[in-house]
């Protein structure tokens, strides 16, 4: 019964897949990605489709980890991972070794995540601690897309979700050595609403933190430490331009943002703040990163802000 | 119960019982303790410290920096090597709460090498009016263990080393910045002076596998024998 679910989930993979392979190669100048040098194939097709339905944060609890769970989590990472993340979960996948073969255009950005060494990005625990399952779940859902390596798989049911982080915690004696050090989950609160006084504290916050001296004074990601930035596997990596809303990997609320200078991203040059900053400082430093956008006013962020948490109340 | 559950469950078992092995040292009292004493040397002429370039900060950094992989005294005194006991499972207590201290000064880590027992914290600090980010690393594959920004100075944060081994510490502010952390899973291990000598205190009787560890040089594994109040010598040279 499950197993007929997710062969039909495959089914519908590799048919949107073909179809927008073909698309692509027909009309690969109409794609919205133009800022990515990247051949435009079946890999930017995918981020398309995998994103176009679904949910990123989980409705269902994890079912209990049961070795079946794993194996079933196994079975969906051949299935949909493996490409990437390869057959050993250390990254070394075909689409990321044999890009060079093809050419420089098919190489990513960023080599795909290495789960023997359970280093992960997007986290709610601080620096140094293993991501919680809702994590996990988030990051397989939204992808990082902003980052153009990640394709979002929020399309897959949340069990083959869960079950995909069963078994990603088999592949790593981390999760086991770890556990006497693993550190709890920030705790993030309702944002308050952004004002004019928040927004000139939130610029000395930016100054105070040193900010700048990676992203920019304007946040435009061109600090001067910004050219020697590299990541754990030594490819370059670029400070995040704040003026743009869609590069925000670990979601561009403030939430996301929030937890992204709290917690930093592990595996990258971005630190965690977390001893620096009071909570109020943080919902600052929030609203002033966000007011870097173009178009952006307190008038709307307030308006959006009272829909959102009407959502939430009603 | 299947069979593949049942490897399943012996794996498990094993390796909890491989985790307690690994945090498994044992204080006890130490009366008839020796000690390793020696000097670690590099013989011939050491490779020559590369000049470090400085691309910012230079008000705070200096305008030029040398590394300080190789420091070799006039009588061939290695220091910074590490040198550690491999294979005790008890001796001397420890004080698990000791802060080993790591600062960022003048844009260069100092001390340069030092060394922690597991579940020690180091206390890292900024004596620099300049952003640092304290980047720790574990294993040969360089993964990140911490990644801490330090925008003000004079504040400590400290941080559980969470596994033995070397940990490299790093600024991606400063990208010439390098440290080592040696963490061990017992107290025995200590990092040669500028002459390149060292003494392991309070060692209980016995045979040991004794380390040699340099950042550059690589490690070497001798065979020391302590006798009950009595003092082993290592010495052990790098290079030619």
């Amino acid at each position: 019964m499950k197993q007929s679910k997710l062969k039909v989930v495959l089914m519908l993979v590799i048919a949107g897949l073909v179809a927008s392979v073909s698309m692509a190669v027909i009309g690969s100048a109409t794609s919205s990605k133009t800022s990515s040098s990247r051949d435009e194939g079946f890999y930017t097709s995918f981020f398309k489709y995998s994103s176009a339905t679904g949910n990123i944060k989980p409705v269902s609890e994890s079912p209990p980890v049961t070795p079946g769970l794993i194996k079933y989590g196994k079975w969906t990472y051949r299935g949909l991972c493996i490409g990437c993340h390869g057959v050993g979960a250390d990254g070394n996948g075909a689409v990321w070794e044999l890009a060079d073969e093809l050419s420089p255009d098919h190489k990513l950005p960023r080599k795909p995540r290495d789960f023997t060494s359970a280093v992960f990005k997007v986290r709610s625990t601080p620096s140094g601690s293993l991501p919680t399952d809702r994590d996990l779940f988030m990051t397989i859902s939204r992808g990082l897309v902003a980052d153009e390596d990640m394709p979002a798989f929020k399309f897959l049911p949340e069990r083959d979700r869960w079950a995909v982080i069963a078994y990603l915690k088999t592949l790593s004696k981390t999760w086991v050595e770890d556990k006497e050090y693993q550190e709890a989950p920030i705790e993030i609160g309702e944002p308050p609403m952004p004002t004019a006084e928040m927004l000139i504290a939130g610029k000395q916050v930016y100054k105070e933190m040193k900010c700048a001296k990676c992203h920019g004074v304007l946040g435009k990601g061109d600090g001067p430490s910004a050219p020697q930035l590299e990541d754990d596997n030594g490819l370059a990596i670029e400070p995040r331009d704040f003026t743009d809303a869609s590069k925000f990997v670990a979601g561009s609320d403030p939430a996301g943002i929030y937890q992204t200078f709290t917690t930093g991203f592990d595996g990258t040059p971005m630190p965690s703040f977390a001893d620096f900053l009071e909570e109020e400082q943080r919902w600052q430093l929030v609203w002033y990163v966000t007011s870097l956008r173009p178009g952006w006013s307190i008038e709307k962020a307030r308006v959006e802000l009272r829909v959102k948490n009407g959502k939430a109340s009603g | 119960m299947n069979k593949d559950m049942c490897v399943r469950m012996t794996g498990a078992v094993l390796l909890l019982g491989l985790c307690s092995y690994a945090n498994a040292y044992k204080a006890v009292e130490v009366s008839n303790g020796g000690v390793i004493t020696g000097t670690i040397k590099f013989s011939g002429t050491p490779p020559a410290n590369p000049k470090l370039e400085i691309t910012k900060d230079k008000d705070v950094c200096g305008k030029s920096l040398t590394a300080d992989y190789y420091i070799v005294g006039a009588n061939g005194g290695l220091q910074n090597a590490v040198v550690t006991i491999e294979n005790i499972d008890s001796g001397k207590a420890y004080d698990k709460k000791e802060i080993v201290a790591l600062d960022n000064n003048k844009c260069m880590f100092s001390p340069h090498v030092t060394t922690a027992v597991q579940g020690q914290k180091v206390g890292i600090n900024n004596l620099d009016p300049v952003l640092h980010n304290t980047h720790l690393y574990h294993g040969e594959k360089l993964k990140t263990m911490y990644n801490l920004a330090l925008p003000l100075q004079n504040k400590v944060i400290k941080k559980k080393m969470k596994r033995a081994g070397v940990v490299t510490v790093k600024c991606d502010a400063h990208e010439w910045m390098l440290g080592f952390v040696y963490v061990t899973s017992n107290p025995y291990s200590v990092v040669t002076g500028a002459d390149g000598s060292f003494t392991l205190k309070d060692v209980p009787p016995g045979s040991y596998k004794v380390k040699v560890w340099h950042e550059k040089l690589g490690e070497v594994t001798q065979d020391v024998t302590v006798a009950a109040g009595g003092s082993a010598t290592l010495n052990y040279s790098f290079g030619n």
